[in-house]
């Protein structure tokens, strides 16, 4: 589920393609930048089990926020 | 929304990519079935060399807590033995790296952003305005400093920066 704001247009969404292809061209000559490509159209099947336990947030240090919104459903 | 349709282009917080990487993990329905979307659509994603470095720390944290991977996993990876045993630890760190690399894979273009003196300071600038933490500031920083606006994460708290196109990637 994610959220949004509104849903673009067909026109919206051209030019935001547009806009986004013209941002990676110019990122490819910035030498600071690495762009990796796609090299193969098979599914990602991740290989690493976890548990129904596990706790991105909590895994990624982020759960010592004394702050949280007070609607976060975290 | 499901209907909405995906961005041309988008910056990936770090959770994204744990919560997809590991098998049963929760959200990682939701974060695969949107990183499918990306790629269908021909997304561009962007990401912060930081996520290499968070990942490492998310990696170390899966392998050295009993609760978060599957028992099955943890025998296979001897990671009961983290503490002493350098070639568990190269062996668990190489096959998550690999999946991360699996995953940027398939995407059209998987641009890695570096890290600059500038953005420390927006860094700080975010966390002041907005009172995120460090990391998720970062984030932030860095997606605005290369002119993007959509950004997706498991963690809620970016709601907190109204700029952003935010999308909440939850089971």
């Amino acid at each position: 589920m994610a959220e949004t704001q509104h849903a673009p247009s067909t026109e919206d969404i051209s030019t935001e393609v547009q806009v986004a292809r013209a941002r990676l061209a110019a990122l490819r000559q910035d030498p600071r930048v690495i762009v990796h490509e796609r090299t193969t159209d098979e599914p990602y099947e991740p290989v690493i089990q976890g548990t129904p336990e596990m706790d991105v947030l909590e895994v990624l240090g982020r759960r010592d926020d004394l702050d949280e919104l007070p609607d976060d459903p975290a | 929304m499901r209907d909405r349709p995906p961005p041309a282009e988008i910056y990936l917080d770090t959770s994204i990519f744990v919560a997809a990487i590991v098998r049963t993990a929760p959200h990682r329905t939701a974060c695969t079935s949107f990183c499918q979307r990306l790629i269908a659509a021909d997304s561009q994603i962007y990401f912060s060399q930081f996520v290499r470095l968070e990942l490492l720390q998310a990696l170390r944290r899966l392998a050295t807590t009993q609760h978060n991977i599957a028992p099955a996993v943890r025998a296979q990876y001897g990671l009961d033995r983290w503490g002493d045993d350098p070639v568990v630890r190269r062996n668990w760190l190489e096959a998550g790296t690999a999946q991360f690399a699996a995953l940027l894979a398939r995407f059209r273009a998987a641009v890695e952003l570096p890290w600059s003196a500038s953005m420390w300071r927006a860094t700080m600038g975010i966390m002041i305005r907005h009172g995120l933490q460090a990391q998720d500031a970062l984030h932030v920083a860095t997606a605005q400093e290369w002119g993007l606006h959509a950004l997706a994460a498991v963690d809620a708290d970016y709601r907190r920066v109204p700029a952003l196109d935010f999308w909440l990637i939850r089971d």
